[in-house]
């Protein structure tokens, strides 16, 4: 054990306080486990649920889910306006390197049409996580920006954009939404609330850099798609009035031209508009239409229901439904004489025809749309009853239709009105009223007397299909009797039958109407040389179902009337309004030949062709100087004639030069065959000679020769064997379309 | 030394034929390095599958680690302790320690700002987690020895042993391991309580390191600002809060039983270190406050059996050594834990056997490995002796 000695003789060099002192130190350690024990106690019970809920803030994600904004559908379900999916181009900044940033920026700003200068800036900005560089871009844009690879610092995301099936078409009405599609004109603002639908959520948990986690919980919110919105506007007919604004637009270098076309049976808006000579408000372009703030602004200007006017002579419909319903005047035994003016409590106001109409019944009055006559019914019936008629048709207070921005128009209080504002609003004068409102009283006076509230939007129908609203024809007030409503149809009927409102006759069918020009008003009074020309028409006359108004404002022609300005208009709108509803014509069209309308002006040159139950269709006011077809041709009721005039500018585009066409070889082709190709070409065939069959053997204008459009071709006939020595047949044609009767007129005028 | 016969079985009795070791340390030990693998699974996979691709990086690495380490530890185990207290094995080891350490301060791989790594071939190596295991037994060999100059209130042992710290703190200073130097730091103070130097002695270095830290504090605020933030992380959430702030989410949200295993939430991307600096808030986060009491008591377990084995040693050497390994392990592990909770300022400090990291299991396990040699040589474990203990004698004898 000598050893053993040794070791412990080293281990009593171990002082027992070493032990104390390790002991001492361990209870130190341990002592401190208790503390921690204690902090952990207070940060695992004392302060969990205060972490927990930070903690759980951090670990979820709150997404909106967005909602679809509910569809606008016309009458027959046509789409006008959807939500559809697009693209947002965003950076991320930090992640976008320095060498990369140029590169980045300098591709973004082609592919975006950006200034490079702001996305370089962007690219940048260190401090922002994430930045919007462009929204709603499409599909192809994106795929371009993927294609390039410009790394983690350039990301897309889907975002929503809304489409309208046809931009132009509906749009002031429709309106538009923020980028964001939230309503913000027309209805899509009025109706927002139906349209935004309720967006939803989606809470997921995530991990720190964003990515949900594969069993994580998810809480889902589903967004509630927006109602979809059905009009009473059916857009094919809308198509037609909105050509046919453009065109009298066009026609009439009018400043603009509104139109609305009603069923006067419910108060339905079948086609509103107002087109502008500026241009139309094209809503998949707001974006870019955003940069002219003002023009948007009057483009998207619904000025049907907008902008009370002063109607003029429409407005004799209500003085007259007013004096028949009152029985103020009798329609058979009224009378009255028309000297050109008449003097109202020392006033002279004037008829438009300053020469008089002469004594005239109550229908002839009418026709002839003539201001004395209706001056002296509106002093009959009274201020008191004519104010009592104007406020049950609905002047002075908007009518309810549910667009927005509607005006009352200005109905000047009846206290205020002496004998001559009387005799004026007689006429139209002295009171303003928006088109709506027109439309609207029109409506009442020919359907049988009864006021409809006129509206545009039929159905509101939810996601899950609940129909939400559902509205119906809402009768405000009989105004007046059915027996008084169906004299002024009758007038009326008269008064495009056989007096101002011709050119609003449409073949086949029985069209009632009235026309009215109106002076425009600025600061100084009465605009000289503003006018509005107005016609409002009505069809079937018998048993009216549609309204058609249309207002030229501002049309820059030689004679402004509502007869020759608005009425042709009408009449082409409500004849396609009543061919889509399948009102079949009652009787068959007729043929008429064709009249010379060379040297009229394009109004007067329209104005007779429309006696023929032709269409006049041209570009420029202006003097005519050829028309297709010629004078004499036969052609059916409704063909258009085109109407070349001196400032029409040619297709082929020379200084001026006129079209010319070359003259093909006719030989051997028959008559009938000789005059198809001629026609077809612009050019008129005159038999030379003696027609006795056999085919063409000779003609006056050689082969490949250039002549101008219209140019006549005179053409041999008979047998083309000259062997044979047989000479023709004399046997002249009857055939009428073979030989028209050619007025030297027709032939052309090369020069301008 | 006189001359000796080395056999085969001179060596086999010498190493196998000492005394068993003491299997609930060890046990202890052990429990805690599976409960570490598990976890640094569970923190890791994560954070490594979205950064290697691969969920088992950490973990593969780790349990190499821990593999070599209780490889280690067994064979270190069976090494007499005596041997580390020769001055020609200690000076080496403190040399080649030193050495390593300026190596990855001046020409290591930096990570984080910091230059604290050596790579030898595709291994990456931390030299200064060694600086604690060699400052222990260092000082340890040197208090043995001059015992008596201690004692008599001569100043150069003094000197010395500050010599030998301030080697390490200076190196490790270089490294910017702040959380290094304080454990390095406690340790250099315990030994030299341990140790019996007086307590003037104690009280003056203790000044000179307030006066140190006040300096360092005075001459770069902004670490005083950081030192501090942990008193009110909410003031800076995004920046000097951050880590704690996630840290006590992930306990907070623990519970009394924890989400349960796996179901961190904090592990994913939120907690950074979650695997290693801050892998007890994951702990606390699956397991709750019964983990982590169950965790705590290991450790005082731990502690409590190296303080066994320390006082129950009859040798100074041996005393000091398992002592102070001990004391290492627990303050490293509770400077852990209570940083997450938020009780001490937030610096990097990784929680012994568990976190990732395997530089720091490997030297852990090695140290451990010495106290159970020490554990071995307890005469009580000795109660069956072995014929050839005779033969021990005389290189016992020297």
């Amino acid at each position: 054990m000598k050893p053993s000695r040794k070791v412990k003789k080293r281990d009593r060099k171990k002082p027992v306080s070493i032990n104390k002192r390790i002991l001492a130190t361990g209870a130190v350690v341990l002592l401190s486990a208790v503390w921690l024990i204690v902090k952990l106690i207070g940060v695992q019970f004392v302060q969990a649920e205060e972490l927990q809920q930070k903690a759980l803030s951090q670990w979820m994600r709150d997404t909106a889910l967005t909602a679809s904004r509910g569809e606008i559908v016309d009458s027959n379900g046509i789409t006008l306006a959807q939500s559809g999916t697009a693209y947002k181009v965003l950076l991320w900044p930090q992640n976008i390197s320095e060498g990369e940033r140029e590169r980045i920026s300098s591709e973004l700003s082609r592919i975006f049409n950006l200034d490079y200068d702001s996305v370089y800036e962007k690219t940048g900005d260190k401090t922002k996580r994430e930045i919007v560089l462009k929204r709603q871009v499409s599909r192809e844009q994106v795929d371009e920006v993927a294609s390039l690879k410009l790394g983690n610092g350039v990301a897309t995301a889907v975002d929503t954009k809304r489409y309208y099936s046809y931009g132009t078409l509906l749009s002031q009405v429709l309106g538009y939404t923020t980028i964001d599609s939230v309503g913000q004109s027309g209805l899509e603002l009025s109706l927002d609330k139906y349209l935004s639908g309720q967006d939803g959520r989606m809470i997921t948990e995530t991990d720190n850099a964003g990515q949900s986690l594969v069993n994580g919980v998810q809480e889902y919110i589903e967004p509630i798609d927006g109602c979809d919105v059905k009009l009473t506007v059916d857009s094919s007919v809308q198509t037609v009035l909105e050509r046919a604004l453009r065109e009298a637009i066009v026609v009439n270098n009018a400043n603009n031209a509104q139109g609305i076309i009603m069923d006067c049976t419910t108060g339905a808006i079948v086609a509103i508009s107002t087109q502008y000579s500026e241009g139309e408000l094209d809503l998949n372009n707001i974006a870019e239409m955003r940069s002219n703030v003002e023009l948007l602004t009057k483009l998207s200007r619904n000025r049907v229901v907008a902008d009370s006017y002063e109607p003029g002579s429409t407005f004799k419909i209500i003085t007259l439904s007013a004096a028949l319903d009152s029985n103020a005047v009798n329609k058979d035994s009224y009378s009255c004489t028309c000297g050109g003016a008449s003097l109202v409590s020392g006033q002279r106001i004037r008829c438009w025809r300053t020469t008089g109409h002469g004594t005239q019944n109550l229908t002839q009055s009418t026709e002839n749309s003539c201001n004395c006559a209706y001056m002296d019914i509106a002093l009959r019936l009274g201020t008191e009853k004519l104010y009592d008629y104007i406020y049950a048709f609905g002047f002075g207070q908007t009518t309810e239709s549910g667009m927005l921005g509607e005006s009352g128009g200005i109905v000047t209080h009846e206290k205020y009105i002496l004998d001559y504002d009387l005799a004026r609003i007689g006429f139209g004068q002295s009171i303003a009223v928006t088109p709506i409102q027109l439309a609207t009283a029109v409506s009442a006076a020919v359907n049988g007397g009864i006021l409809y509230k006129p509206y545009i939007v039929d159905e509101i129908i939810a996601d899950d299909g609940t129909v939400l609203v559902d509205n119906e024809a809402t009768m405000v007030r009989r105004v007046i009797s059915d027996e008084a409503s169906a004299n002024v149809r009758e007038i009326l009927t008269s008064v495009v039958d056989n007096g101002s409102g011709r050119n609003a006759q449409i073949a086949g069918y029985k069209v009632g109407g009235k026309t009215g020009t109106a002076q425009k008003y600025d600061e100084n009074g009465v605009a000289e040389g503003k006018l509005i020309a107005s016609f409002v028409g009505f069809a079937p006359a018998d048993d009216p179902k549609y309204v058609v108004l249309i207002l030229v404002d501002e049309p820059q022609v030689g004679s402004i009337f509502g007869s020759t300005v608005a009425a042709p208009f009408v009449r082409e709108v409500m004849e396609e309004t009543l061919r889509h509803f399948d009102y079949l014509p009652s009787w068959m069209e007729e043929t008429v030949t064709v009249p010379n309308v060379v040297g009229m002006t394009t109004a007067e040159a329209e104005a007779k062709l429309l006696e023929f139950g032709l269409e006049a269709v041209f570009q420029d006011e202006d003097v005519v100087t050829r028309q297709v077809p010629a004078a004499g041709d036969v052609v059916n009721t409704g063909t258009q004639v085109l109407l070349y005039t001196a400032s029409t500018v040619y297709i082929s585009d020379g200084d001026g030069e006129t079209v010319t066409v070359v003259v093909p070889d006719l030989s051997g082709l028959t008559r009938l065959q000789a005059y198809d190709m001629l026609r077809a070409m612009g050019l008129i065939l005159e038999v030379q000679g003696i027609y006795a069959g056999g085919v063409a053997i000779s003609q006056s204008i050689e082969a490949g020769t250039e002549v101008p459009y219209g140019t006549t071709v005179g053409v041999s006939f008979g047998t083309p064997l000259p062997t044979d020595g047989a000479e023709p047949n004399p046997t002249p044609t009857s055939t009428p379309e073979a030989t028209p009767a050619l007025p030297p007129e027709t032939s052309p005028t090369p020069d301008d | 030394m006189g001359k000796m016969k080395i056999s085969l079985r001179y060596l086999k009795e010498r190493f196998l034929g000492q005394g068993r070791m003491d299997f609930l340390f060890f046990g202890a030990i052990m429990l805690l390095c599976v409960f570490g693998l598990v976890m640094v699974l569970s923190a890791s996979y994560y954070t490594c599958y979205k950064n290697y691709g691969d969920g088992f990086h950490d973990f593969t690495r780790q349990a190499v680690c821990f593999v070599l380490g209780l490889v280690g530890m067994i064979v270190v185990s069976y090494v007499p302790y005596q041997l580390y207290r020769k001055p020609i094995v200690c000076g080496s080891i403190y040399a080649v320690t030193l050495g390593a350490m300026l190596i990855a301060a001046f020409f290591g791989t930096e990570v984080y700002g910091a230059s604290r790594w050596i790579q030898i071939g595709g291994i990456t190596v931390q030299p200064s987690e060694l600086a604690k295991f060699v400052l222990v037994i260092v000082m340890a060999a040197y208090i043995t020895k001059n015992a008596k100059k201690i004692s008599r209130l001569k100043i150069v042992p003094l000197i010395i042993v500050s010599i030998l710290f301030g080697l390490f703190a200076l190196t490790i200073l270089k490294q910017k391991n702040l959380s290094m130097i304080i454990i390095l730091g406690a340790v250099f103070i315990i030994m030299l309580i341990w140790g019996q130097f007086k307590w003037w002695n104690i009280g003056m270095v203790l000044l000179l390191a307030i006066a140190a830290v006040t300096l360092a504090l005075w001459m770069e605020p902004y670490r005083m600002e950081r030192m501090l933030s942990f008193s009110n992380p909410w003031a800076d959430p995004s920046d000097t809060g951050y880590q704690l702030i996630q840290s006590l989410f992930a306990i907070g949200s623990g519970g009394l039983f924890g989400k349960g295993l796996n179901f961190s939430r904090q592990k994913l991307l939120y907690l950074t270190f979650g695997e290693n600096d801050f892998i007890f808030a994951i702990i606390a986060e699956e397991l709750g406050f019964v983990g982590c009491l169950f965790l705590i008591a290991l450790y005082a377990f731990v502690i409590y059996r190296g303080i066994l084995i320390a006082i129950r040693c009859k040798e100074k050497f041996g005393t000091l050594v398992a002592g102070g390994f001990s004391i290492i392990v627990g303050l490293q592990a509770f400077v852990h834990m209570l940083i997450t909770v938020g009780a001490l300022p937030t610096t990097g400090q990784t929680l012994p056997f568990i976190s990732a990291g395997g530089t720091s299991l490997v030297i852990f396990m090695v140290m451990m490995g010495v106290v159970l040699n020490i554990s071995r040589q307890d005469e009580r474990f000795k109660k069956v002796r072995t014929k050839v203990e005779s033969k021990i004698v005389p290189l016992e004898r020297k």
